[in-house]
């Protein structure tokens, strides 16, 4: 009977001891502490903070030269999915540079992949613990700002290398919320090689684009990667074909399709768009929606196929899997003159500062956030990822790059500050646009009243 | 009869505290976070903001009025029914085939069935869109399956099979060796075949491992989520969409977290019917020793 | 005796062949690309590749910081996976034998097992909270606290099942000789449930090494990072780099493969009743 007892006793100890080693250990403050010294950046603030003692000492001179912008060691997180090497070496930069400037201030940089990315962001910000820096797409950044996520900058800097229709993007009510450091170009990317090789010329009409396909045709090679396994891909074939017809000539035009104003079977300039890009379908491969965006890429770097559309991120795409590759960019072709030809440029996410309630935090947040939006800043990114950003530089990011700048003015068409379809209405828009296009005739009246039906499911 | 009475309730205890550590650790992850989330279903949050209204059961009666809710339910189901029937038969076969080779055989195809569970979902949608797209149109002659509303499902059911046999088939396995082996002996003293020790000692015996595995399939094919959303997002055109992508969707992008959590809820409240009674069908027909 | 067997042996070697074929032929595909450079796999992902390339081997160990991602890996799984074994052992044997008298026991089982539909997107939000409240993000304590707590359910509900299989006698028999419930449960129960014990080892190890969806959430600086999370710096936005993802996920998986190949000795013939009997 003692003997039982005991034993009872000891599962019981056993039971509690693991439990309280394991629950409560970290909540209380000594051991947590062991347990962070391998894992956390705090052991390190804390190894610094001998040194950052003297220069509180020395702040008042510091004042003087009036650079400090805080005197207690500060530390904030920026969170963000920029996965590519180089973006990720543009974070790197813009942290070391600010860091460099004020030892007292330390940045952890946190990544994310993309598309865990914005549930993150709104878990964290939930919790209270929202990255201080971070960014938000078309669809997410008008919601973030309603929910009062995003500070204030208007003030921060004068934002004055930037295009006031790029910087458009981030105003809400005359007040700037998010600045888009990187844009966009959508258009037709090509193999220069390949063009030049069977004597091809970038067409600039509708009916030269598909005497160029029938070529292409003809000497072996499918014309058009497209990549539509993946919904997005298909998305930008047809806002390359509907955004100049559409939304670039009304801007409310989204908006009227979600509140139901104006429906899809009455919209001619829609429809049309659609018969040109349904008129391809012949030029896309045999099985288009099991191609995938990898696959598009490769396709491209191996001369499989001649070209594609999409957004100019394939530029680097491309070169890192065929670094000889010799890409080329013309707008789409959509009519019979070529004045309706537009490169679509939309700026990328905006990156945003967390409204936090530390006012302390949010300057120094702020003007960390200056010198992202910097030229300085805009130029190494523009080198190190090979991209097209929302400051206007004048380096040299590449042939390619160079080609997609020289469309200007009425050539080019910024798709800024409008609204879009909200993530619900654009998963209709893509799942119905995905239903009708793989069948082996697309019938664009059905398609639109597709539209319609789903859209009113929603309303 | 007194020290009797005590032996009782120490054994009682003992039963108990036996249970609590790793009850106390679910509560930490699973318990408490599950009724700390639970209000959010009656309310109209959406995921951003950083209040809320109560609604009541406004989201429950929103389900009803969702046109959009079918297809995800439609296919949910039958990735959970292709999936039990497909993947009990594929691991059972596998279990018996490593179990009928001599030791150093059968170490080499436990391992090689074991190996595919490693790969994470990403990179086996990726050797599988390839062997889709390239292998099966030069070898038959047809499109890849996973652009085909018709035939997707079935398609992403085949990589999940490939994916994660391997977990059911050890659990089928190690059933298998744990039949006392005498048993066998006594039925071939007896002269049963082969088929009749299969059905007569094999089965019944295995019946342990059937709960575990066909219940944890069912469920886990009706929760369907991450094979899919590397294999097709959803698609074409939302013909792989499954309720469990639906919740996420609604939770994470549609903003409207009150009505995922309500439909999560309910689905969830679906499974764990379902789940225990095919989890009592089974454990009915479990022998004790 | 030997005629007779032989028609069920050719059909079954037939199936195996069939069976490993359509197993080994992704994981060829999986071993051929990890040597591919990034046009190589543009060109075909069937073709063999050129040479031996090693590099993607080299580079997808440095971009993951393989060295530290291993030792947070290993922190977390092994300590969780012993955890889980000994709790759920002890509560699948608790719940197999008392819940014929104890309806609260009883309805354990059904707890658990309703444990397992519920979908983490909805238990997201308030973990954070939890972890976030607690302190414990990026701990890699904290993480096996979630994990371990995490898999209970499944360990145990396997448990339950295979506890039934073990004879009672011997308890009976032990229980006469003045065992306590520790000690019986230890020394005879337990040494009896190897078979499963391996198999809840070896699937835990795998699956918490593997684990990206908890640990994507907890774990977000790159000191705490795990190889399996490591892995995703390979896929960007809109860029892979497939040849590095799969060198890093076989170099990865090889200490898991290892595990199981350990593991299996223990998955050995079944105890025979009469033996225990005697």
């Amino acid at each position: 009977m003692k003997k039982r007892l005991i034993a009872i006793l000891m599962i019981a100890l056993l039971a509690c001891s693991s439990l309280v080693a394991c629950t409560v250990t970290p909540a209380s403050n000594e051991p947590a502490k062991e347990s962070e010294k391998e894992a956390e950046p705090e052991a390190e603030a804390e190894a610094d903070e001998p040194e950052a003692e003297p220069e509180a000492a020395a702040e008042p001179e510091a004042e003087a030269g009036d650079d400090e912008i805080t005197s207690d060691p500060i530390e904030f997180t920026w969170l963000h999915h920029l996965q590519e090497e180089g973006k990720q070496a543009w974070v790197q930069y813009c942290v070391d540079r600010f860091t460099e400037e004020h030892p007292n201030v330390t940045i952890n940089i946190e990544i994310l992949t993309a598309d865990q990315y914005d549930t993150m962001v709104k878990t964290k910000a939930a919790n209270g613990d929202a990255p201080m820096i971070f960014d938000a797409s078309t669809t997410t950044f008008p919601e973030y700002v309603a929910a009062g996520y995003c500070a204030d900058v208007t003030d921060v800097s004068d934002y004055a290398d930037f295009p006031e229709d790029t910087l458009n993007q981030g105003v809400v009510d005359g007040k700037v919320y998010g600045v888009p450091l990187d844009v966009n170009a959508y258009c037709i990317f090509y193999n220069k090689d390949l063009f030049a090789e069977l004597g091809l010329e970038v067409p600039t009409t509708n009916s030269e684009l598909i005497a160029v396909c029938d070529k292409l045709v003809e000497a072996g090679v499918q014309p058009f990667s497209g990549g539509f396994a993946e919904q997005w891909c298909e998305r930008i074939f047809v806002n390359n074909y509907a955004d100049p017809a559409t939304v670039m000539l009304n801007p409310k035009w989204y908006e009227e399709k979600m509140d139901g104003t104006s429906n899809f079977a009455d919209d001619e300039a829609w429809k049309s768009a659609m018969e040109t890009f349904a008129s391809y379908k012949k030029y896309w491969g045999d099985d288009p929606f099991a191609v995938t965006w990898s696959d598009v890429q490769n396709d491209l770097a191996t001369g499989k196929a001649a070209m594609t559309m999409n957004g100019s991120w394939i530029i680097s795409g491309v070169a890192s899997i065929n670094p000889d590759f010799n890409m080329g960019a013309f707008p789409v072709p959509r009519t019979e003159d070529p004045a309706d030809n537009k490169m679509i440029i939309k700026p990328g996410n905006n990156f945003c500062v967390f409204n936090s309630d530390d006012e302390e935090l949010l300057k120094v947040a702020k003007a960390f956030f200056k010198f992202m939006c910097s030229k300085e800043s805009a130029e190494f990114y523009a080198v190190s990822a090979s991209g097209l950003t929302g400051a206007i530089v004048d380096v040299d990011a590449g042939p390619c790059i160079n080609e997609i700048n020289s469309y200007q003015g009425d050539a080019q068409y910024v798709q800024a500050g409008i609204v879009t379809l909200t993530s619900e209405y654009n998963s209709v828009y893509q799942d119905i646009m995905a239903q009708q296009t793989n069948q082996d005739e697309i019938d664009v009246q059905a398609w639109a009243e597709a539209l319609d039906e789903g859209f009113a499911q929603i309303q | 009869m007194k020290k009797r009475r005590g032996h009782v309730t120490a054994t009682k205890l003992a039963a108990y505290l036996f249970l609590l550590p790793g009850f106390l650790f679910f509560c930490f992850s699973i318990l408490i976070p599950f009724f700390m989330g639970i209000h959010i279903a009656f309310t109209d949050w959406n995921g951003i903001n950083y209040d809320y209204n109560y609604v009541g059961f406004q989201n429950f009666i929103g389900m009803f009025k969702d046109q959009r809710i079918a297809q995800p339910i439609r296919n949910s189901l039958v990735f959970a029914l292709i999936g039990v029937v497909a993947g009990t038969v594929f691991s059972l076969g596998m279990a018996l085939l490593a179990n009928s080779r001599e030791a150093k055989a059968g170490k080499f195809v436990r391992t090689v069935f074991f190996i595919p569970v490693c790969f994470s979902a990403v990179l086996t949608a990726f050797i599988w869109k390839f062997i889709y797209k390239e292998v099966f149109f030069n070898a038959f002659g047809i499109k890849s399956p996973l652009g085909n509303p018709d035939w997707v499902i079935p398609a992403i059911i085949l990589m999940g099979l490939w994916n994660s046999s391997g977990i059911n088939m050890l659990i089928y396995y190690s059933g298998l060796k744990n039949i006392p082996t005498d048993l066998y002996e006594a039925a071939m003293i007896d002269g049963a075949s082969t088929m009749q020790k299969f059905r007569t000692i094999t089965l019944p015996l295995l019946t342990p491992a059937f709960s575990v595995c066909v219940t944890l399939t069912l469920t886990s094919y009706l929760r369907e989520f991450a094979m899919t959303l590397s294999a097709t997002e959803g698609g074409p055109g939302g013909a792989s969409r499954t309720l469990a992508i639906y919740v996420y969707e609604n939770l994470y992008k549609f903003s409207k977290a009150g009505y995922g959590q309500a439909v999560a809820l309910v689905f969830a409240l679906f499974c764990i019917l379902l789940g225990n009674a095919v989890s009592r069908f089974f454990r009915k027909r479990e022998v004790e020793m | 005796m030997k005629k007779k067997l032989k028609a069920p042996y050719v059909i079954s070697t037939v199936f195996l062949v069939l069976a490993l074929i359509f197993f080994i032929a992704p994981i060829f595909l999986a071993v051929i690309t990890s040597f591919k450079s990034p046009m190589e796999i543009a060109e075909s992902i069937l073709a063999l590749p050129k040479s031996l390339n090693l590099d993607n081997y080299a580079d997808g160990m440095k971009k993951s910081d393989f060295l530290r991602s291993l030792r947070n890996s290993a922190t977390i799984t092994f300590p969780s996976v012993f955890l889980i074994v000994l709790f759920s052992s002890m509560g699948g044997y608790s719940i197999a034998r008392n819940s014929h008298w104890s309806k609260l026991i009883r309805s354990m089982d059904s707890l658990y097992l309703a444990s397992l539909m519920i979908p983490f997107q909805i238990l997201m939000i308030p973990v954070y909270k939890i972890f976030k409240n607690l302190g414990l993000q990026n701990n890699l304590m904290g993480m096996i606290l979630m994990l371990t707590g995490y898999s209970i359910a499944y360990a145990t509900y396997l448990y339950v099942g295979f506890v039934k299989s073990v004879p009672r006698e011997i308890e009976e028999a032990a229980l006469i000789d003045g065992c306590g419930p520790l000690q019986m449960f230890f020394r005879i129960v337990f040494p009896l449930l190897k078979p499963i014990t391996a198999t809840v080892a070896a699937l835990h190890v795998m699956w918490l090494w593997n684990d990206f969806q908890i640990s994507i959430i907890l774990l977000q600086r790159d000191k705490v990072r795990t190889l399996t999370v490591k892995q995703f710096y390979f896929f960007g936005q809109y860029t892979a780099e497939y040849g590095m993802a799969f060198a890093a996920s076989i170099v990865a998986m090889i200490p898991v493969v290892l595990v199981f190949i350990l593991l299996q000795k223990y998955i050995v013939a079944g105890i025979s009743a009469g033996a225990v009997k005697t």
